[in-house]
């Protein structure tokens, strides 16, 4: 899995998504890129929290910089999860309700980020070893 | 539980897995954890003291009442046996 990110802290463009396919004698590969998703980092106590409002997808850590790491963690391998299981990204494009918009959106400690990624994934189709052999015990 | 809303990571995970949530470590990340519930699944991070607001996240995506959280011993039966 390889990726380019980006985390900035402007834009009022709208959010994007694509998803690429393509297969060869290594497996499938796959290119998803998400860009503009608005990701709001606000303070819970002695902690930090990040909430996507385009892409419903949130996490805790402990400072702002590992808030950020976290979140881009999460976001990548959850988008490998969903390529695995469905072999699209679909199923993870939900928005955030409206009531987590208004609650982030209003909070003046909230610290509004804009963030990208361009992710590679290569799901293999072959064994990851040459072959089996099969041992067959004779018949008794 | 602390007074400001934190919870322990047994219990947040303990309460998802009581209300239908299968979770399960991911070797490659420290932390991180693999849940599903019906459709929903997500890898996500779970320290070892979940603050408020990720512990209403969890909550919310699937679908477990935050009061379980806070009163683990509300908690559904382990067994889905009739109660006689």
């Amino acid at each position: 899995m390889a990726s380019k990110k980006k985390t900035s802290a402007k834009a009022e463009t709208p959010t994007t998504a694509f998803h690429v396919q393509g297969e060869s004698l290594s497996g499938s590969h796959h290119i998803v890129g998400i860009g503009d998703l608005r990701v709001v980092i606000v303070p819970d106590g002695s902690f930090w929290f990040a909430q996507g409002l385009e892409i419903d997808y949130a996490v805790q850590g402990s400072s702002e910089d590992e808030v950020k790491k976290n979140f881009e963690y999460g976001l990548e391998a959850t988008v490998e999860a969903h390529l695995k299981m469905h072999g699209t990204i679909e199923g993870l494009l939900n928005v955030a309700p409206p009531e987590v918009w208004k609650e982030f959106l209003g909070d003046p400690s909230g610290k509004k980020k804009v963030y990208s990624q361009i992710t590679s994934h290569l799901l293999q189709s072959k064994l990851p070893f040459d072959g089996i052999n099969y041992l067959i015990a004779e018949a008794a | 539980m602390a007074d400001d809303g934190s919870v322990a990571r047994s219990i947040v995970i303990e309460v998802l897995r009581r209300n239908g949530s299968e979770v399960s470590a991911q070797p490659a990340e420290p932390d991180s954890f693999f849940i599903v519930k019906g459709e929903t699944f997500e890898i996500v991070k779970i320290p070892q003291v979940c603050g408020r607001k990720l512990v209403r996240y969890l909550s919310r995506k699937f679908t477990t009442h935050i009061h379980y959280f806070y009163n683990p011993l509300m908690l559904p039966t382990k067994t889905q046996e009739p109660i006689q």
